[in-house]
């Protein structure tokens, strides 16, 4: 995807502030990458009601009252293997070696669901564990190379949108600019400037991978998208000085 | 061979886990005397009750030579708990496309003539932990490391960035540093230790869910 369209894609998904916000956002990820379906589980959310799930999705109201009629969530592969597994999975797999969890996958495709999918396992700082999965009928071959080109942006994205979940649910993330250190404040400050991650790395004399390393830490701790956002907010935060 | 073995699944491998454990207690206990907890053989901490994903290799005969635990940094990890002060004051890192590799283990065999810059099996290892990284959508690796090693793949043209000041750490010099995932690394890697391509054990990516 266009480096533009992503970074405002998990903008939106690092506002989402309701449940409704958080709907267009879904359904602007699934448009972006033609997936024909997204969902978010969180599976051990801090201070939600026992058992502490969390489902935000796209499937529709039928399916997701069959589903929780029939209690998949205690067969459903991608939720238990999410659990329990830290690589991306492809369900191709999952129905491959889990035959008994055939019936979630069958029973899908009665409600129009594709039984072609990646699931992203999500892991957060207090032990919550989340997933976020993408479904696609695309061929197969096109599958393949969309997924193992975009994995790693799904990974942005579902961290994002779990950051913005438990925002929701009032815990905190800490992206109150607490957690940068002072080379990830440096690199901000010199970026306020206007410099390139390349000027920083001559400046501050680190490689240009290491100048690029800190940046990615500190916006992913100010909940931040693009460098420019992350720059903004620690001004706004008062973490560095107006350039 | 590359094995793959998430932590929740340690009762399956038994065997593995086992010389994984035995193999870290050589390494970081005897050979570089870190402070670490060895007990019964094993050397084992609470990171391994975090469900890691191990990265081992075997040799034709099953035995284990390396290993390695990955950690996403997103979650509770060893740089952020345990290392804090190889990193530069107050840094944190944590991003959903780094993890973070640890318990770094190889076992040399002492009749085997390298004629790599890195030997096969430390090149595998790393290869295997770029491969995983690669297919996980990662940016970067970070780990902490023996500055030996850092030297030997400085040499061998394997970027990898200091992101802190080296610190004695039992016998040797640690220091934290990090890899960018790359196909152009993994190439590298596999030039200078002499390897072909991936080796991960079709079973486990199968079991682990890796897209075939």
């Amino acid at each position: 995807m266009l480096r533009a369209e992503f970074q405002s894609l998990v903008d939106k998904a690092a506002a989402i502030d309701s449940r409704a916000t958080g709907d267009g956002v879904l359904d602007s990820i699934r448009q972006l990458y033609g997936f024909s379906h997204v969902a978010y589980l969180g599976i051990n959310i801090p201070g939600q009601k026992l058992p502490g799930f969390y489902f935000h999705n796209t499937y529709s109201d039928a399916w997701r009252r069959h589903y929780l009629l029939r209690n998949f969530i205690l067969i459903d592969p991608v939720v238990r293997q999410s659990c329990l597994r830290l690589m991306p999975q492809d369900w191709a797999r999952l129905k491959q070696t889990h035959p008994e969890a055939r019936t979630v996958f069958h029973e899908a495709l009665d409600y129009g669901l594709h039984d072609q999918g990646i699931s992203i396992p999500v892991r957060g700082v207090h032990g919550e564990i989340a997933v976020f999965s993408a479904t696609s009928d695309v061929p197969r071959r096109q599958w393949l190379q969309l997924t193992k080109v975009c994995t790693g942006e799904l990974q942005t994205i579902a961290a994002f949108l779990h950051q913005s979940v438990l925002k929701q649910c009032r815990i905190d993330i800490g992206d109150d600019g607490r957690a940068l250190s002072k080379p990830e404040l440096e690199c901000l400050r010199w970026a306020a400037e206007g410099k390139s991650a390349w000027d920083t790395s001559v400046i501050i004399k680190v490689s240009e991978r290491t100048v690029k390393f800190h940046l990615a830490n500190a916006r992913y701790k100010l909940h931040c998208v693009t460098t420019t956002q992350a720059v903004a907010k620690a001004i706004t935060l008062g973490l560095i000085a107006w350039p | 061979m590359i094995r793959l073995i998430q932590g929740s699944e340690r009762r399956k491998f038994p065997a593995e886990i086992e010389a994984m454990h035995r193999l870290r207690a050589a390494v970081f206990h005897e050979r570089m005397a870190w402070p670490v907890t060895v007990l019964d053989g094993w050397e084992r901490d609470g990171f391994d009750e975090l469900n890691p994903l191990y990265v081992l290799v075997t040799t034709r005969d099953g035995t284990v030579r390396g290993s390695a635990r990955l950690l996403p940094t997103t979650g509770p990890n060893m740089l952020a708990d345990v290392f804090r002060d190889l990193l530069p004051e107050g840094k944190e890192v944590r991003s959903p496309t780094i993890w973070e590799s640890s318990r770094f283990s190889v076992l040399h065999d002492p009749h085997e003539h390298q004629v790599c810059q890195i030997s096969p099996i430390t090149g595998e290892l790393l290869g295997g932990i770029v491969e995983v990284g690669i297919r996980a959508g990662l940016e970067f690796v970070v780990t902490v490391m023996d500055v030996a090693v850092e030297r030997v793949l400085r040499r061998a043209g394997c970027p990898c960035d200091r992101i802190g000041s080296p610190r004695r750490i039992g016998r040797g010099l640690a220091v934290a540093g990090l890899f960018e995932m790359t196909d152009e690394l993994l190439s590298s890697i596999r030039r200078a230790s002499g390897l072909d391509g991936s080796n991960v054990y079709p079973g486990d990516a199968e079991r682990l869910g890796l897209a075939a």
